[in-house]
C-alpha cells in the first residue's frame, strides 16, 4: 500500500508538473510582453457601466474658458501665509487654529465682496467656520479619505476611496455615515448640497492626458446637473515631494501641474471655482514639502486640521 | 532583479535553467557562474563597477587561500590579508558614513569642523557574500579543507545566485562535494519548484500584502496613530519582515535544489519559539551559526568564566546589530536582545521552558517590541511610537481618528489571520506530506499564479502598489 501511495504520488507530482508547464508556456509570451513594456502610458480605460450615468452635456460653456480666468488660480490671499508657516512649528499648534476658526465667524473680507469675482475674473476669498459644511460633499482619492479621517470638518459627507479616479468614481460603493453604502448616482440623487469638493486626478497620471481632462470635466457637468445649486470646487491636486518627483515618470509634479492646470480650465467663477491647496504644503521649490509627509505623496495626519483650516479660508465670497 | 518578479520567474530563470540542463557536466559550475554574473549585472545596472568588486573578492580570495597551502607557514598572514581586504569593503560600503557621524559626534564636542559623508551606495549582497567567502578562507586557515582549486568552482560558490543577494549564508563546507559532483534530476526539479513556489506565495501574497500596514502607520505618523492600531501595525510588520525573508530564504533553497544543491534551512518556526535564545537559535539560522562559528567560539564561547561569556555575547550581538544595518537603532537593537539573552542564561529560560504558556506570552510581547527598534531608525520616531505602544508614556499625541483601528482592522483582519496561521507548523506539515498530492498541486498552482497575477498588476499597474 505504501509502495501505491508513493507510486501515486510520484504520478502527481508529473500531473502537476504537466499542468505547471503548459500553463507556463501559454502565460509566457504576455509576461514577456508585461516585461517589455512596463513604462508606457496606459490606454485608456473602458467606459464600463457607468457611462450611462454621465450625462452628455453639449454645453459648451465649460471648455471655453476665458484665459483671463486664469489668475484666479493664483490668488495670494494674504491669509494664507501664517498657515503655510503653521506645519513647520511642531504641528501641536494646529488645533488651536482650527477653534480659532470656528469662533471669528468672520467673513471679514467677504463683507466688502460680495460678488463673486470681481470684473478682472479675480476671486474673493471669504472664511467661513464649520457649520458652512453642513451641507457639503468631498468627492475624492486617498488624500480626501485623509481628509475625512483626520480633519475636522466631520460635518460634511465624504464621497473618497482609496484609489479612486475619474473613470471609477461612478462603479465605487462608498459607505457614507449618514447615508449608507451608495454610489455617486445614489449619493447625488438622494441629498441635496450646497458645496461639492472634488480632489482627483492623481491616480490617472498613467492614462492618456486628454482623455483623463475630458472625463474630469464629464464628472463636473454630472455634479452640475445632479446638484444644479451647489458650488463646485475643483481641488488642485496635492503635490508630491522632490524626492519622489524626480524618480517617477508618471508622479511627478510635472504632470501634475498640468493636469492641475488643464482642470483649473473648468471653473467658471460664479458657480465652479478652482482652489490650489499647494501653496499650503509646498516648499520653495514647488514640491511637497518633506517635513509634511513620510511618505512622500500624503501629508502626514496632524497636517490634515491645517489642510481643513486652509479650505474654511478659502470660500469663495 | 528580486526572485518575486516577472523578470527573474519568466525570462531569467527558463533561460537560465536551459542553458544548465544543456551543458555538459563539467561546464555547469562554469554556467552557474555565468549566469549568477548575468543575474547580478542586471541588478547593478547602474553601478557596473560592483560586478568587479564581486570578481575580484572570488580573485583575491582564491589566491590566498592558495598561498596558505603552498606557504603554511605564513598563513596568519594571509588570513590577516583577507580579513582586511574582505571587511576593507564592506567597512567602505556600509559603514564608513556611519563611523564618520560619529567621529564628527566626537569633533562636535571639541568643536572642531564636520566631515562629509561619502555617500557610497552599498552593493548589492556584500554583506552575504563578504560572510561567505570569509568563512572560506577561515576554513582553510583552520585546515578544514584544502584550497579550491578551481576558480570557477569557487567563484561559482560564492556568487551563486539563489544565495548571493539574501542568504542563505551558506558556507563551503556545506555545498564542496556537490559543487564537484551532484546529480540532477526531473524529481529534483519538480521538487525545488514545489518549494520555491511555496516560498513565492510567502513573499507575495503575505508578506507583500500586509507590508501595506505598516506603511499606511507611517503615512499617518506615529502621532496620530491609535494605541490599538499601533500594535496592530507593529503586529502586521512582525508578520511582513518574517514572510519577506523566509519567504525569500524558501525559494533559494527550491532554486538550489532545482540545480543539485541543498542549502541550510534559514528559518524553523521562529515565531513558536519560548525564549529570545530559542527564538535566535530558529531566526535567520546560517547568520547565527556564522557568528557563533567565527566570533563566539574564538572568543572563547561560554568556556571561559560567566564574565567572559557575557562579554562575548555582548561583543557578538552589537555586531548582529550592526550587520542588518548601519544606524544606532541597530545597536541597540542589539544590545537589547542582548540583555534579555544573558537574562535568560542566568535562569530565565529554565523558567520559561518549564511554563509554555508564559514563555509564549513572553516572546509574543518581546518579539513586535524588538522589531519596532530594528525597523524605525530615527530615534525620537522611536520614541515617539513607543509612546503609542503604551500611551502612558508621555508624549506628543497628535490628531486621533478613533475608529483607525476599525477601519484597518477590517481591511487586514483575514490578511492577518492568515500570517498568524502560517506562523505555526500546521501548513508546513500539509506541504511536506501533500505536496505530491492532487490537492497539493492545486494548492501550488493557485499560489503560483495569484502570486504571478499580484506581480503583473503590481507591475503593470502602477497603482496597485502607488495607490493614492
Amino acid at each position: 500500500m505504501n509502495r501505491n501511495t508513493r507510486k501515486r504520488n510520484q504520478n502527481m507530482s508529473w500531473l502537476f508538473a504537466l499542468v505547471f508547464m503548459i500553463s507556463f508556456v501559454v502565460a509566457m509570451p504576455f509576461m514577456v510582453k508585461a516585461v517589455l513594456d512596463q513604462n508606457s502610458v496606459k490606454a485608456p480605460v473602458e467606459d464600463d457601466g457607468g457611462q450611462q450615468d454621465v450625462p452628455e452635456t453639449q454645453d459648451p460653456s465649460v471648455p471655453e474658458q476665458d484665459p483671463a480666468q486664469e489668475p484666479e488660480t493664483t490668488d495670494p490671499g494674504d491669509n494664507t501665509e501664517p498657515d503655510a508657516e503653521n506645519p513647520d512649528n511642531t504641528g501641536s499648534d494646529t488645533p488651536d487654529e482650527g477653534t480659532g476658526a470656528g469662533t471669528d465667524a468672520d467673513t471679514g473680507d467677504g463683507g466688502s465682496a460680495p460678488d463673486n469675482s470681481d470684473d478682472n475674473g479675480q476671486v474673493t476669498w471669504t472664511t467661513v467656520d464649520t457649520s458652512y459644511f453642513d451641507d457639503a460633499l468631498f468627492i475624492g482619492d486617498s488624500r480626501t479619505v485623509g481628509l475625512s479621517e483626520y480633519g475636522d470638518l466631520s460635518n460634511a459627507d465624504f464621497f473618497a476611496t482609496t484609489g479612486m479616479s475619474v473613470y471609477e468614481v461612478y462603479d465605487e460603493t462608498v459607505s457614507v455615515p449618514s447615508v449608507g453604502k451608495v454610489t455617486l448616482e445614489q449619493l447625488l440623487g438622494s441629498m441635496t448640497y450646497g458645496k461639492v469638493y472634488i480632489m482627483l486626478g492623481i491616480n490617472e497620471l498613467g492614462y492618456y492626458f486628454d482623455q483623463t481632462v475630458e472625463k474630469y470635466g464629464q464628472l463636473v457637468d454630472y455634479v452640475r446637473e445632479m446638484q444644479p445649486n451647489a458650488v463646485i470646487y475643483i481641488q488642485a491636486n496635492l503635490h508630491v515631494t522632490k524626492s519622489r518627483s524626480d524618480t517617477d515618470d508618471i508622479f511627478n509634479n510635472k504632470n501634475i501641474d498640468k493636469f492641475n492646470s488643464a482642470i483649473s480650465e473648468f471653473a467658471n467663477g460664479s458657480d465652479i471655482f478652482y482652489i490650489d491647496v499647494n501653496e499650503l504644503f509646498d516648499d520653495a521649490s514647488g514640491n511637497l514639502n518633506q517635513e509634511y509627509t513620510s511618505d512622500n505623496a500624503h501629508v502626514l495626519g496632524k497636517y490634515y486640521v491645517v489642510w481643513c483650516q486652509w479650505i474654511r479660508e478659502h470660500v469663495a465670497a | 532583479m528580486v526572485f518575486s518578479s516577472l523578470e527573474f520567474i519568466f525570462l531569467f530563470l527558463p533561460a537560465f535553467l536551459l542553458l544548465y540542463f544543456l551543458v555538459p557536466a563539467r561546464f555547469k559550475n562554469a554556467a552557474l557562474f555565468l549566469g549568477s554574473m548575468v543575474f547580478y549585472s542586471l541588478g547593478t545596472l547602474d553601478e557596473p563597477i560592483y560586478i568587479l568588486l564581486i570578481l575580484a573578492a572570488v580573485g583575491v580570495n582564491y589566491s590566498l587561500a592558495i598561498f596558505m597551502n603552498r606557504w603554511p607557514g605564513a598563513k596568519k598572514l594571509f588570513l590577516v590579508i583577507g580579513l582586511i581586504y574582505d571587511f576593507g569593503w564592506l567597512f567602505l560600503f556600509k559603514y564608513l558614513d556611519f563611523f564618520l557621524s560619529g567621529v564628527n559626534g566626537i569633533l562636535g564636542i571639541f568643536g572642531s569642523g564636520k566631515i562629509e559623508p561619502v555617500g557610497l551606495i552599498l552593493p548589492i549582497g556584500i554583506s552575504f557574500y563578504t560572510f561567505q567567502i570569509v568563512s572560506y578562507l577561515i576554513d582553510v586557515y583552520r585546515g578544514k579543507f584544502p584550497a579550491e582549486r578551481s576558480i570557477i568552482d569557487l567563484g561559482a560558490y560564492l556568487t551563486m545566485y539563489p544565495q548571493l543577494i539574501a542568504g542563505p549564508i551558506v558556507t563551503y563546507a556545506e555545498v564542496k562535494e556537490r559543487m564537484k559532483s551532484r546529480t540532477l534530476s526531473l524529481r529534483a526539479l519538480i521538487s525545488g519548484l514545489q518549494v520555491f513556489i511555496f516560498g513565492l506565495g510567502l513573499k507575495v501574497l503575505l508578506a507583500n500584502q500586509v507590508a501595506g500596514l505598516w506603511t499606511a502607520l507611517s503615512t499617518i505618523g506615529y502621532e496620530s496613530v491609535s494605541t490599538p492600531l499601533a500594535w496592530m501595525g507593529l503586529i502586521a510588520f512582525t508578520f511582513q519582515i518574517y514572510f519577506d525573508f523566509f519567504g525569500y530564504s524558501l525559494m533559494a533553497v527550491g532554486l538550489g535544489r532545482m540545480l543539485g544543491f541543498q542549502f541550510p534551512m534559514n528559518f524553523r518556526h521562529p515565531y513558536l519559539s519560548l525564549s529570545m535564545t530559542e527564538f535566535w537559535r530558529r531566526w535567520h539560522i546560517t547568520l547565527g551559526s556564522w557568528f557563533r562559528e567565527y566570533v563566539y567560539i574564538p572568543l572563547g564561547g561560554s568556556r571561559r568564566g560567566r564574565g567572559r561569556t557575557v562579554l562575548n555575547l555582548l561583543i557578538v550581538w552589537l555586531l548582529t546589530g550592526l550587520w542588518h544595518g548601519a544606524h544606532l537603532n541597530f545597536l541597540i537593537w542589539g544590545f537589547v536582545i542582548f540583555v534579555f539573552i544573558a537574562i535568560e542564561k542566568v535562569g530565565l529560560k529554565d523558567r520559561l521552558d518549564d511554563h509554555r504558556a508564559l514563555g509564549h506570552i513572553y516572546m509574543i510581547i518581546l518579539i513586535p517590541l524588538t522589531w519596532a527598534i530594528f525597523q524605525i531608525t530615527d530615534l525620537s520616531q522611536l520614541g515617539l511610537f513607543f509612546t503609542r505602544l503604551f500611551p502612558f508614556l508621555p508624549g506628543e499625541v497628535g490628531v486621533i481618528y478613533e475608529r483607525d483601528f476599525i477601519r484597518y482592522g477590517g481591511e487586514y483582519g483575514i490578511l492577518l489571520l492568515a500570517c498568524l496561521l502560517f506562523c505555526t507548523k500546521l501548513p508546513y506539515k500539509l506541504f511536506s506530506k501533500g505536496h505530491d498530492t492532487i490537492w497539493g498541486g492545486i494548492f501550488l498552482l493557485a499560489v503560483f499564479w495569484a502570486s504571478v497575477y499580484c506581480m503583473y498588476m503590481g507591475m503593470n499597474d502602477p497603482f496597485l502598489y502607488f495607490r493614492f
